[in-house]
């Protein structure tokens, strides 16, 4: 059996998968990786399927000790990463030794980074998905000195070392692009002024972030009638707007039903790209309609491909 | 027992039109992969019966591309996989599985009486809804075990129930401060909404008692054994009777209508 010990679990580090989005009907959140690009595209390094198990881990401070040899991608967030006091490059299939230690020294750019195993990481499953969601009781974050069993069948295979070129990562670090937003059921709540404000302003990520939500700071948007409406759904990348008028993201573990008004819904493709904006990064938002987001969710779909053909053909 | 209609009186929701106005229900594109289907916009438990029905029908109905759906008070959002139906086709199946006003029927319900511990470590915030209302802690035990509570939906976090038909009298507002960490299986309320918590929480609604019937297991489908139609009451029973039933499920406390 491989295994690898949580030397220090760095400021959140948690299991995660595609999560569970069956469950929306018994009033529970899908879950799943905050970027879910980059999460499939570390599976994809190490040969697994792509809604395998990985490790998402955020900002800094992850440490973890192999006991076997192990192959490992990092993808996601630059956390400047380590093994044995080396540097590591990032979307990289690599070979940890028995006895390395991989660190995760600080943050360059981006949030969430996410290390898939390759085989896959053994982890408790509930309903349906190994994604950890503590409100529900459905496992916790990862905690100093818990050792996690790696699936690998070891055949002693030597793997080369190999890259997954940058032209294949996606734009989830791309922190200047407008962030792409469908408009959202109750439009008629917003003045004009408001709607444009929220379009044509910056605002900025507050501290006030976690896997539920993240609240931003910046001009208010104005309101022509009050923000409470009758408790309706909210899907993921839901933007609402409560009594401060400050916008409100939801996001992986945020909850499915809210009673404040949503001016906007964020874009599938835009919801991985915005998790990984830390506090104080700067968004602009942009609107663009449903058939333009499937669009660039089917472009996604295709990028996924292009690296699963590209990793299969070396 | 009578099952109140639940009409919201509040002023906040002010409508733009009056129903009149528009033709419910309205299927809306919402995301990518999601439909919303809006009823008439009020808290009734006729409108929410559509709204309940047509989960209903969706549930059996299953259809290939069906993600999953989220009833609540008077709209569904369905999710489905855009790659393999398109929307319009969505809207489609949706719109034969919603019934018309004057098809809506009640549905199989499901009357539960809970057994619930009330005051004492249980019920910390019964002396508070006492002054509140100015009924005594056993005046305002009794009024709240005479009513009825219907499920209109499964939401927020963690599958919670909201449930209407609290007594007007014991419609207190939330706590200033919410508490970091409450039991599961509390009973309590705020404004016009009843909750029995199905795990652990923080929570900024009043308490009053606890029962210890479990009612979430996130191992099991479904993971909550209330359901949106099921209707709610609640019986005063000793703490050491309340505590017998942490083996027991929900099903052990169905009665007939």
């Amino acid at each position: 059996m491989k295994s690898f010990k949580i030397i220090h679990p760095g400021m959140y580090t948690s299991f995660q998968d595609l999560g569970r989005p069956e469950v929306a009907k018994y009033g529970l959140p899908a879950s799943g990786a905050m970027d879910q690009l980059s999460m499939v595209l570390a599976n994809l390094l190490v040969g697994n399927q792509a809604r395998c198990t990985v490790l998402e881990t955020a900002l800094q401070g992850l440490r973890i000790l192999a006991h076997n040899p192990i192959q490992i991608a990092i993808t996601g967030a630059d956390q400047n990463p380590h093994v044995d006091k080396a540097p590591v490059p990032n979307y990289t299939a690599l070979t940890l030794n028995a006895g390395q230690e991989l660190f995760f020294r600080n943050i360059q750019q981006g949030c969430w980074s996410y290390i898939a195993f390759a085989g896959g990481i053994h982890s408790t499953e509930f309903l349906g998905s190994c994604s950890v969601y503590p409100s529900a009781e459905m496992g916790r974050p990862l905690e100093k000195g818990q050792c996690v069993e790696v699936l690998e069948q070891d055949d002693g295979k030597r793997r080369r070392a190999f890259s997954l070129p940058i032209s294949y990562r996606g734009d989830v670090l791309d922190e200047q692009k407008a962030f792409r937003v469908l408009p959202g059921p109750q439009l008629d709540h917003f003045s004009k002024e408001g709607i444009e404000t929220f379009y044509g302003k910056n605002y900025i990520v507050s501290p006030q972030c976690n896997r539920q939500a993240c609240r931003m700071d910046g001009p208010p948007i104005a309101l022509q009638k009050e923000p409470g409406i009758i408790t309706d759904p909210t899907p993921p990348g839901s933007i609402q707007v409560p009594g401060d008028q400050k916008p409100i993201i939801l996001l992986r573990d945020g909850q499915v039903t809210g009673g404040y008004a949503k001016i906007g819904i964020l874009s599938k493709v835009d919801l991985n790209r915005l998790s990984q904006l830390r506090p104080g990064k700067k968004t602009q938002f942009v609107e663009i309609t449903r058939k333009q987001a499937v669009e660039l969710f089917r472009e996604q779909k295709r990028l996924i491909q292009r690296a699963k053909s590209y990793i299969q053909d070396l | 027992m009578k099952i109140p209609s639940d009409v919201f009186l509040g002023s906040k929701h002010t409508r733009m039109t009056s129903f009149d106005d528009e033709q419910y229900p309205l299927f809306k594109e919402l995301a990518e992969d999601s439909l919303l289907v809006e009823f008439e916009p009020e808290i009734s438990l006729e409108t929410n019966r559509k709204v309940v029905r047509l989960a209903q029908n969706l549930e059996k109905e299953a259809p290939a591309w069906l993600i999953s759906f989220c009833p609540t008070y008077r709209s569904l959002v369905v999710y489905f996989d855009p790659f393999r139906i398109s929307l319009e086709k969505a809207r489609e199946t949706v719109a034969r599985l919603t019934e018309s006003h004057a098809e809506a029927s009640l549905g199989s319900s499901r009357l539960i009486r809970l057994p619930v511990v009330f005051g004492g470590e249980y019920g910390p915030d019964l002396p508070a809804v006492s002054a509140w209302s100015g009924l005594s802690e056993d005046e305002v035990v009794a009024a709240f075990c005479e009513s009825s509570y219907p499920v209109y939906f499964l939401g927020f976090t963690c599958s919670l129930a909201y449930m209407g038909g609290l007594p007007h009298i014991l419609q207190k507002p939330r706590l200033d401060t919410p508490r970091q960490f409450v039991s599961q299986g509390s009973v309590g309320f705020a404004s016009q909404q009843t909750v029995v918590l199905p795990v652990n929480s923080p929570s900024g609604y009043n308490f009053i008692g606890r029962c210890f019937v479990p009612t979430f297991n996130p191992r099991e489908i479904p993971p909550i054994s209330i359901h949106p139609g099921d209707v709610l009451t609640f019986r005063p029973v000793t703490e050491d009777e309340a505590k017998a039933y942490l083996q027991s499920s929900v099903e052990d406390f169905l009665e007939v209508i």
